[in-house]
């Protein structure tokens, strides 16, 4: 038995069983990381330490027959935006780098009371902005499937840990696709949940009208079953939602027959790669195969989506990202003489350059004289875009589409042009704009090798719906057996 | 037709309390700026004047908790991040 092979699921049935410790299970995967995170990059920080400890109290209730908590003794990583109690949350930024919060998250506390088990923190592109974690202040990340490939970004430490083997699930966080763009690029499933259905306290914000929290795992059941256990009403977080259905496990496995899905032609247009179009379609026919319709649709609009989301989320971002002074943490620029230089000295030190380029694309946007015409129009776009996809929902339970338009392209061949970079982000944005949940899922291999992700979008809290017929796609398609022979070769 | 130049860079740059350390710097993000902002401009085209702007994705209407009384940080942990502290306080440079 491959202890790192195992899903959520298996390795929890495992412990509950007493077939494995929780210690063992926390060991086997450190010396993993060991062996060769050096190569990957993906964790930033391990918590070695306190997990082994944590296991080894695990392993006492474990014989004692107390084995409580949905995810006693499984391992999880957390990408470094979450707030981890007293441990490093670097945001892989120099302006946080020995930054140790004062509280938990809410989804910390959630997998904490669940007897999960912190293994570290995650690499990213810093404060979550870039699709490639080529971002990170600290290093980059490279894809288990090919080292010479990008993760994706911006949760690329979370996506490609997964499929490692490192853990068996992550937390990331999506405010454009950066969970479902890595999951897709490093052959993954993961979750941007409905907007509000997961508490944002203690994730680093960003742009808060667009973040999201949400699970990267190697199958959906787990997928569904993490996503269940973080979701909830949080009064820390006054735009999550009162608490509904979260047992997203139920009905998964119900049958797809009469299901209408909808294939915009936008997402499989101008600018999409051959190979991932043809993975589209032919994911089309399996939905049909399994007794769903799959009927091609639009959303006219498709193509500003960029703009308006760049407009929205670089101003948010301004106005989050102006809490870093330098004065109650973070990074402190030494030799200013007064308070205005010390927060300019601070912030041009302390940020990267992706980040001063949205902090002053943003404050740009807000300032006078171009609000109306920029922010206002941005926020009216994303109106006619909820308004498109409602109509759409309507008539069908759900819109497919590509998760990104190629597969993971090489380390450096992007970083130098970001306008490209964002424009690759058009078949994520959609989900972010609406607040509507999505998910990648793999659906193909690429001539060269590399996973093609294919997404399901779903309308507000239609989280189940999406869960059912990624669970029978999966059934018919997905990398498993890839990954357990990736997994071999990562060592 | 460009809305940012260099000039408009350096006005951001103090807005955003960020200082740009050279002109070549300075140089560099008006151009990346400039094609974002060019890019952006493609909104242009859509007649959006019969639509409302939509700020947020999910209808929340004051959402308010019980007021009662909850502990607050402590002084100690409160300060536990700062790099420059004296008698219980954060300490900054001189204001004025």
């Amino acid at each position: 038995m491959n202890i790192h092979e195992l899903t959520v699921e298996a390795l929890y049935d495992k412990i509950q069983s007493k077939e494995i410790k929780p210690s063992e299970v926390v060991g086997a995967l450190f010396d993993r990381i060991e062996a060769s995170d050096e190569t990957i990059g993906s964790f930033l920080f391990l918590n070695k330490e306190d997990a082994l400890k944590q296991a080894e109290a695990l392993d006492q209730l474990q014989e004692d027959d107390r084995m409580d908590g949905p995810l006693f003794g499984i391992p999880m990583g957390i990408k470094d935006n979450i707030c981890t109690k007293d441990i490093l949350t670097t945001c892989a930024s120099r302006m946080l780098e020995d930054f140790r919060p004062v509280y938990d998250a809410t989804v910390m506390e959630k997998l904490n009371n669940s007897n999960a088990i912190l293994m570290g923190k995650q690499n990213m592109d810093e404060f979550a902005m870039g699709g490639s974690t080529e971002n990170s202040y600290f290093k980059n990340v490279r894809n288990p499937w090919d080292l010479d490939a990008v993760p994706g970004g911006s949760s690329g430490g979370s996506a490609a840990a997964v499929a490692a083997g490192y853990v068996p699930f992550s937390l990331g966080s999506d405010t454009g696709g950066s969970v479902r763009q890595p999951a897709a690029f490093c052959g993954v499933v993961g979750m941007k949940p409905t907007y509000g259905r997961v508490s944002r306290y203690g994730l680093v914000a960003f742009a808060s009208s667009l973040d999201q929290i949400g699970p990267i795992t190697r199958n959906v059941r787990d997928n569904a079953k993490i996503l269940g256990l973080i979701s909830g009403n949080h009064n820390k977080d006054a735009t999550s939602v009162p608490d509904r259905d979260a047992d997203f496990l139920e009905g998964i496995n119900k049958d797809l027959t009469g299901m209408k899905i909808a294939l915009p032609k936008e997402f499989i247009g101008e600018g999409i790669s051959t190979e991932v179009e043809e993975s589209v379609k032919k994911a089309a026919e399996t939905f049909r195969s399994l007794g769903a319709t799959v009927e091609e649709v639009s959303i006219p609009h498709t193509k500003y989506v960029v703009s308006a989301y760049y407009l929205i989320a670089s101003s948010e971002a301004s106005s989050n990202l102006a809490r870093f002074d330098g004065i109650r943490y973070g990074y402190k620029a030494e030799g200013a003489k007064t308070l205005e230089e010390h927060y300019k000295k601070t912030r041009a030190e302390g940020f990267g350059s992706e980040v001063k380029r949205r902090i002053l694309l943003g404050t740009f946007v807000l300032s006078a004289g171009h609000y109306d015409q920029h922010y206002i129009r941005a926020q009216k776009l994303r109106g006619v875009i909820e308004q498109e996809m409602k109509e759409i929902f309507n008539e069908y339970d759900l819109i497919i589409g590509p998760t990104a338009p190629t597969p993971a392209y090489n380390i450096g061949e992007k970083s130098d042009d970001q306008l490209e970079m964002y424009k690759d982000d058009i078949l994520t944005i959609p989900a972010n704009l609406t607040g509507m949940p999505a998910l990648s899922i793999p659906s193909g291999l690429s001539a060269s090798g590399r996973p093609i992700g294919l997404q399901l979008i779903g309308n507000h809290f239609d989280e189940q719906k999406i869960y059912n017929a990624a669970f029978k796609f999966e059934e018919q398609f997905n990398l498993h057996e890839e990954l357990k022979q990736l997994q071999l070769e990562v060592r | 037709m460009s809305e940012i130049n260099l000039d408009t860079v350096k006005h951001v740059a103090n807005l955003a309390r960020i200082e740009i350390q050279d002109e070549k710097a300075a140089e560099a993000f008006t151009e990346e700026l400039d094609k974002i902002v060019d890019y952006a401009h493609l909104l242009d085209e859509v007649d959006l004047s019969s639509t409302t702007p939509m700020f947020h994705a999910v209808d929340l209407k004051n959402v308010l908790r019980e007021d009662d009384k909850q502990a607050p940080l402590s002084q100690e942990e409160a300060l536990s991040n700062a790099k420059s502290t004296q008698d219980g306080q954060f300490k900054v440079p001189k204001m004025l």
